[in-house]
């Protein structure tokens, strides 16, 4: 099958995914754009900062209150609210870094990480492509080149859509070049059939 | 003797190791890059590890005695004073 020309190949050799078939290539790996992990980091710093400052600050503050709090018990609450932070940031990558879709010489694979115990999988033959719109929302969006890629497609999924992934155009592009090698393909197979070859 | 406390700690710790476990299990099973998935196991066992030690180290110079109590000593009255019972 004809592949679309790029340098992006051989980025994703190391990668694997359950399901893969034989000789399939993976050509994109898709994610959301950093900034929405960033963005939802931000009340994470904040907290850290947080409680990093109550961490120093509380043998100084205590000797202000009318209660007096052991300092071993302070300590014990405060590693529970540091444990829990350090497991909530994990649970937040996973949802960013297994949220993700990806695009292969033969279909395009969508995996929707839904917290820790919801995983959607869904994927899609290039065959079934019928369109591919983006849409790219906002100023921020518009500086940093992210947006939405819609595919739209004759199989049981209506449409597939890539949230907030970088460069959506190239992206749309590649995904048309697919779609057209499939349905040539396809159109060689038929012939092929009607030649009774096969 | 009761220590409502000791037990609250067990239960904390129980959903630590619980949630530490389903993060590992996220990591290694759903991997898409090996290299990735191991240094990212690795970085979240040792800050786990971190954040434990520093939990246990403190917990083990806690007076836990003082803080449980005996539910024998709660004062209960069982005299029906204004019952209509009587």
């Amino acid at each position: 099958m004809n592949k679309p020309k790029g340098n992006y190949q051989h980025r994703f050799l190391d990668y694997h995914f359950k399901g893969k078939r034989d000789g399939e290539e993976i050509i994109l790996i898709l994610r959301r754009h950093w900034l929405i992990l960033v963005a939802k980091l931000i009340p994470f710093g904040f907290f850290s900062i947080g409680l990093i400052a109550i961490f120093f600050l509380a043998p100084i503050l205590t000797e202000f209150l009318p209660i007096v709090i052991d300092n071993n018990v302070f300590n014990v609450v405060m590693s529970f609210f540091f444990m829990g932070f350090w497991l909530s940031l994990f649970v937040m990558w996973i949802d960013f870094y297994y949220d993700v879709w990806i695009v292969t010489d033969q279909r395009i694979i969508s995996i929707e990480q839904l917290g820790l115990f919801r995983r959607e999988i869904s994927e899609l033959e290039h065959g079934k492509i019928q369109d591919v719109t983006t849409e790219i929302h906002g100023i921020v969006p518009t500086l940093l080149k992210f947006g939405q890629v819609y595919i739209q497609t004759a199989g049981e999924k209506a449409r597939f859509t890539f949230k907030q992934v970088e460069n959506p155009v190239m992206i749309r592009s590649v995904v048309m070049a697919l779609q057209k090698n499939a349905i040539k393909q396809q159109k060689r197979e038929e012939g092929a059939i009607m030649r009774g070859k096969v | 003797m009761i220590n409502l406390l000791l037990i609250a700690y067990f239960i904390f710790l129980l959903f630590f190791f619980g949630g530490s476990l389903a993060v590992v299990y996220h990591l290694k099973v759903n991997k898409l890059n090996e290299k990735v998935s191991t240094i990212t196991t690795l970085f979240f066992i040792v800050g786990c590890l971190l954040v434990l030690t520093f939990n246990i180290s403190n917990a083990i110079q806690v007076d836990w005695k003082l803080l449980s109590f005996d539910l024998g000593e709660i004062p209960v009255s069982l005299e029906l004073e204004d019952s209509s019972y009587e």
